[in-house]
This record gives structure tokens, C-alpha cells and sequence, in this order.
């Protein structure tokens, strides 16, 4: 129990810590960190395959695709870092507080223990994949095709052609109303 | 029946197969993306036969275990697949005109059948977590469309959208694990028959799943007090997908997605508390967006604004809870997707024409824009409640619900929230003749005496949906027999199968 709660608390100061920091590479290994924290969290609580994935994938290939499109970046001038920094810093920490509250409270009105679904034990790992979650991944596919194209279209070439309104020929870009 | 799958199955192969098409030529990936959503529709229409007869169809995928996912048709998820198909189809026709400045085509539509996909997928879907999943590839790939401008107020109304969504999907994932963890399983009927008995017996940890999933579908559907980033994610999208986030995307991921589960799988029937919970946040959304969207200037944003304010009176229908009810509820749900698509494409092709949605700034654009202009006017008098527009049907059959069941409960409230429902249909009207008087009547602006008329495939859009408007009032007995009747019947039935 005592490993459960300090895992979880690694787990939330790594991800506090991933959306606060401003460098890049630190903010990536944090999420890492963050991953590997709750694959061992995984691994304890018995369910390897979970681990396993989130630990490939969570703390391994999306940090290696993190760490090569950081390389490919380069380091902005400083800005006036100290601007809004309270607040950047209060709304993930009220946001992980809310959320705990809501967790202790879920947890505390608990009063049964997970139940066995008829059959489900005598699945096998791949029986369980492609026979009885199979709708989840076909729907992992949709969500990795929408992650790839949402990336395509957010990240296009400057060459392509973007939104210029109105959508007339020779006509200048869209005024936002006052007060709106 | 294994056709149900080709709902998510074709859209994801088509969004996975246009950017190579589109290479070929650029032409053949218009054609292909409205082709889907063409073959959609006519799947949904090839269903309601043989859902009258049956009720009900599962997709046994060949393989699958007997306690495993499948896919499940019935007259709600039929009546929920129709309605995202037509929108999607007149979208995507509009699209191809209007999208051609923004570049990226392919991409746009790839990202608009996965939203497609994932939409469909929870309408189909009869397992919480596979409910889920669906639910964030909608989620995912509007919040690039939000964003697929790339100017800055774009991509902060994406942002916004995106992090409030992320907060709605983890207190509905906490919800679905709470459930797993009660009973055992995350299939619809097998964790119904444990959480409405629980329910009933007034089992508290399924009164604050009930708390969960309100705050997480309510941020989705952006009813008040959550709705703070739909009247800028919406207008800030390209207009054919802020017809399909209004139109059809906050009804499935939070109005359906909801009601589903509540009436569905808790059965808050034995709880009638929770229904004028649904019917006082109902009011409230109607009220406080109605007033807001009055003093907009911004031709989108008040569309937006009025958008959160329907959900107010769906939601009141829902929350009624009486089969009259349900109808009204999923009448108006459809006919707002009509209208608020309709809407959304007119002021889309007013901006298009004029490059502002400034109110203020525009006059007179009835003139040059005829087919805008009148298909905006029907939209308008539709969503005002004004016969014999099909808004009008749906808003007066979810105050009869209320007051009939004012008369059956001997409740004064239902009359005060008919009364306020009936009310707010004027403060509307008073708003969208606004719009009207402001963008296409009175003189002409000097500014605008070259604007042109949208293109064919825009007006066609805008006709078509127009027609809906008017043909879906006329045709309520059709409907109701058909489409209302067996889907309402869905959720006053106690279980799904």
C-alpha cells in the first residue's frame, strides 16, 4: 500500500512537472518518468500487459518521438518568463487537487471488490485483444490515424495553403467583431 | 447483419485511403468523402425496415467471444446514425467549395470521416469503455478542425476545447472504472440490472456515478454551468464543421452518450430527482445562453450561444422523463441538427462572401445572396419555433410533455418550466430576427455591392437543408411512427435488449 501511494505521488509530481517546466527536454523526460512510474504502479497491481505497453510506449517510443522532434527544433529567444507564471503554476496543481478530492471520494464509496466477468478469466491475452476487445482496437486505430492527421494538418509546410478569409480573390483576412 | 460494421469501418478506411487518393487527383478526394457519407445514409435508411421489425440488431463479428464487444443497432442508435449521416452529407458537399482556401483538403477530410467513425461508434456502442474510446476519436480529430484555420484565435478556442475536454473524459473514465469495479463488466444490460438495483435501493456510490457522468457529459454538450468553450471553439472552426459540432457532435458525445447511459444502463426511472435535475439544468441553459446570445454581434457566436441554449430544451424533454417527453427530446434534437447546420452554413457562406461576421458591419446581403438569405430566414424561423417549421412540432410536444406531467404529478414546477420554455422560443425569435434585419435586409453596404452568391454546391447544401426543415415539420406522423416513437420506447424500456 505504502508503494501504491508513493508511486502515485511520483506519478503526479513527474506530470506536474511535465506541464510546468518551460525546457522541453526536461518537460519530456518528466512525462517519461511519469510513465515509468505508473508501469511499475501497473506491474504491482498485477496486470503485466498494461505495464509492459505503458511502459514501450508511454516511457519508450513516445520519448524517443518527443526527444527527435525536440532536436529538430530550435531554442526560442527568452520572453518575459515571470508573467502569468503564478497562475501557469496554480491551475495544474488546483486541477491535480480536484481531481484527488474526486478520486478519495470515488475510492471511499466503493463497498464491493472488482467482480469476475463470467468467462473473461479463462481468456488468454490475445482472446482478450482480438476476440473480446476488438471493437477498442479498431477504435485505436481511428485514434492513431486521427493523432497522426491532427499533427499533418496542425504542423503543415508554410507553402500550403492556409486559411486566408474571406475566401475571395484578393480580399483581406477575417475581422473578429468588438466584444466578442 | 454484418453490415453494422461498414458505420466505423468505412469512414476510418476512406479517412486512411484519401491522402494517397488525393495524390492521384485532387478531385477524387471530394468525390470519395462524399461517396462515404453518401453510402452512410443510405445504410441507415436500408435500416429502418428491418429495425421496425425487430428492434434490435447485433453484429456478431465471426470469432468473437460470447462475452466480448459487438456492435448494437436499435431504433435510438438508428435514429442517431441517420441524423449524423444527413449532416454529414450536406457538410462534406458544402466543404468542397468552401474548403478550397484553406489547402490540405485530404487531411481535412480524412479528420472529418474519423470524427464521422467515432461518432457512429458511440451510437453503436453497448460497452462503456468501447464508448469511451469512440467518444475521444470523435473528440480527437474535432479538436484539429477546430484548429484547422492555424490563426491564433483558432488555435486558442482549440486549446481551450481541447484541455475542458480532457477534464470531462477523466471524470467520465473515473465513472466507467467506478462501474467496472461495482459490477464486473462494462457491457450496457449486464451492469445495468446491478447499478439500478443499486440505484433504487439508494446505493450512494451509483448516485455520485450518476454526479460524474452529469459534470463529464454536460462539459461535452456544453450545458450551463459547463459551457464555456463551445461559443469559441464553434465559430472558430471552418463553417461545415461547426455545423457538425453543433449540429450532431455535442448531441452524440454528451446528449446521447448521457441519456443512454442514464436511462439505459442506471435506470433513473426509479429516480425522479435526477430527471428534474436534468430538466432544472435544462432551464438554466436556456435561460442564461438565450440571454447572452441576444447582445452577440458576432453572426457565429450567437449561433453558438443559441446552440447551448437548444441543448437546454433537450435536455428539459429528457428530464421530463415520460415516453411524450423522449419524443419531444429527439425530435428537437434532430431538428436542431437541420436548423443549426443549416445556420451554420449560411453564416459560413455570408463570411465566406463578405469576410466578416460582424453583424454590425453587414446590411442588405439578401440582395446579393438570395439563396443564403432565404435559407437563412427558414433556418431562423425554425429554430424560433414558428409553424409550420419543424422546430415549432418539437418545442410545443416538449411543453405538452411538461405540462401534462405537471397535471399527472400535480408538480407546479412543470408548468413554470413550460411556461419559461415557451417564453425564451420568443426571446429567440427576437434574436434571430435580429440577424436577419442586421446581415441580409435594409440597404446594401457600399462595401459589399460586389459580394457574390455562394457557389452551387453551397447553395445546394443550404436548399437541401432548408427543405429538411420545412419536410421534417410536415412529416412529424411519418416520424413519429417510424423514427421518435421506437426510439423514445428504447429508453422507457428497462433494459437495452
Amino acid at each position: 500500500m505504502i508503494l501504491h501511494l508513493v508511486l502515485l505521488a511520483a506519478i503526479a509530481v513527474c506530470a506536474l512537472r511535465a506541464v510546468l517546466l518551460t525546457d522541453l527536454l526536461r518537460s519530456a523526460i518528466s512525462l517519461a518518468l511519469a510513465s515509468a512510474a505508473l508501469s511499475i504502479l501497473f506491474f504491482e497491481l498485477g496486470v503485466p500487459y498494461a505495464a509492459v505497453f505503458e511502459l514501450s510506449v508511454g516511457a519508450g517510443l513516445v520519448m524517443v518521438l518527443l526527444v527527435s522532434a525536440i532536436g529538430l527544433t530550435k531554442r526560442a529567444p527568452p520572453e518575459n518568463e515571470e508573467e502569468g507564471k503564478s497562475l501557469v503554476l496554480i491551475i495544474p496543481v488546483l486541477t491535480l487537487l480536484a481531481l484527488a478530492v474526486i478520486d478519495i471520494i470515488a475510492f471511499a464509496s466503493l463497498d464491493s471488490r472488482i467482480l469476475p466477468v463470467p468467462g473473461a478469466q479463462a481468456a488468454s491475452f490475445e482472446e482478450t485483444l482480438w476476440r473480446v476487445r476488438w471493437l477498442d482496437v479498431l477504435a485505436q486505430l481511428g485514434m492513431i490515424l486521427a493523432g497522426v492527421f491532427a499533427v499533418l494538418v496542425l504542423f503543415r509546410k508554410e507553402n500550403d495553403p492556409i486559411v486566408i478569409a474571406p475566401r475571395n480573390e484578393g480580399s483581406a483576412r477575417v475581422e473578429e467583431p468588438h466584444g466578442s | 447483419m454484418n453490415s453494422i460494421i461498414l458505420f466505423v469501418f468505412l469512414p476510418i478506411a476512406g479517412a486512411a485511403l484519401i491522402p494517397v487518393i488525393e495524390k492521384l487527383r485532387q478531385e477524387l478526394a471530394d468525390v470519395l468523402a462524399i461517396a462515404i457519407a453518401a453510402c452512410l445514409l443510405a445504410l441507415s435508411i436500408s435500416f429502418i425496415a428491418p429495425i421496425r421489425a425487430s428492434g434490435s440488431l447485433v453484429l456478431i463479428l465471426p470469432g468473437a467471444l460470447s462475452f466480448g464487444q459487438n456492435l448494437y443497432l436499435d431504433s435510438l442508435s438508428l435514429l442517431m446514425v441517420l441524423v449524423i449521416s444527413t449532416i454529414a452529407l450536406f457538410a462534406l458537399i458544402f466543404s468542397v467549395e468552401y474548403m478550397k482556401s484553406y489547402g490540405a483538403k485530404g487531411r481535412y477530410y480524412a479528420l472529418f470521416l474519423l470524427m464521422l467513425a467515432g461518432m457512429n461508434g458511440v451510437v453503436l456502442s453497448h460497452d462503456l469503455f468501447g464508448l469511451y474510446v469512440f467518444l475521444e476519436v470523435a473528440a480527437c480529430s474535432s479538436y484539429a478542425l477546430v484548429a484547422f484555420g492555424l490563426e491564433k484565435p483558432e488555435l486558442e478556442a482549440a486549446f481551450k476545447y481541447l484541455v475542458l475536454a480532457a477534464a470531462a473524459s477523466a471524470l467520465l473514465l473515473l465513472g466507467i472504472a467506478l462501474i467496472y469495479t461495482r459490477t464486473g463488466t462494462l457491457d450496457f444490460a449486464a451492469a445495468g440490472d446491478t447499478l439500478s438495483r443499486g440505484l433504487a435501493e439508494g446505493d450512494k456510490s451509483v448516485l455520485f456515478i450518476v454526479v460524474l457522468f452529469l459534470t463529464g457529459f454536460g462539459l461535452k454538450m456544453a450545458m450551463v454551468p459547463f459551457h464555456a468553450w463551445l461559443p469559441d471553439a464553434h465559430p472558430s472552426a471552418p463553417a461545415p464543421i461547426s455545423a457538425m459540432l453543433s449540429g450532431v457532435l455535442i448531441k452524440t458525445s454528451g446528449v446521447y452518450a448521457l441519456v443512454r447511459i442514464l436511462y439505459n444502463v442506471i435506470g433513473i426511472q426509479t429516480r425522479p430527482e435526477v430527471g428534474r435535475t436534468l430538466m432544472s439544468l435544462g432551464i438554466l441553459t436556456i435561460v442564461i445562453a438565450s440571454i447572452i446570445a441576444l447582445v452577440q454581434t458576432d453572426f457565429k457566436r450567437l449561433l453558438a450561444f443559441s446552440s447551448v441554449a437548444q441543448i437546454g430544451y433537450i435536455l428539459l424533454g429528457f428530464g421530463i422523463g415520460t415516453t411524450l417527453g423522449f419524443v419531444g427530446a429527439l425530435y428537437h434534437l434532430i431538428n436542431h441538427a437541420t436548423f443549426k447546420s443549416l445556420l451554420f452554413l449560411t453564416s459560413g457562406a455570408t463570411q465566406h462572401a463578405t469576410g466578416t461576421r460582424d453583424l454590425n458591419r453587414m446590411g442588405g446581403l439578401g440582395k446579393r445572396m438570395p439563396v443564403t438569405a432565404t435559407t437563412s430566414v427558414f433556418g431562423s424561423l425554425a429554430i424560433s419555433g414558428v409553424p409550420p417549421f419543424n422546430g415549432f412540432f418539437s418545442k410545443a410536444i416538449i411543453v405538452i410533455a411538461a405540462v401534462a406531467q405537471g397535471r399527472q404529478t400535480g408538480n407546479a414546477v412543470y408548468y413554470v418550466f413550460a411556461l419559461i420554455a415557451i417564453l425564451f422560443s420568443i426571446v429567440t425569435l427576437a434574436y434571430y430576427l435580429r440577424v436577419q434585419r442586421k446581415a441580409f435586409f435594409g440597404l446594401l453596404e457600399d462595401e459589399f455591392t460586389q459580394v457574390k452568391e455562394a457557389g452551387v454546391a453551397m447553395s445546394f447544401s443550404m436548399i437541401a437543408l432548408a427543405v429538411l426543415c420545412l419536410a421534417l415539420g410536415i412529416a412529424y406522423p411519418w416520424l413519429h411512427n417510424t423514427l421518435l416513437g421506437p426510439a423514445a420506447s428504447v429508453l422507457t424500456s428497462p433494459s437495452v435488449r
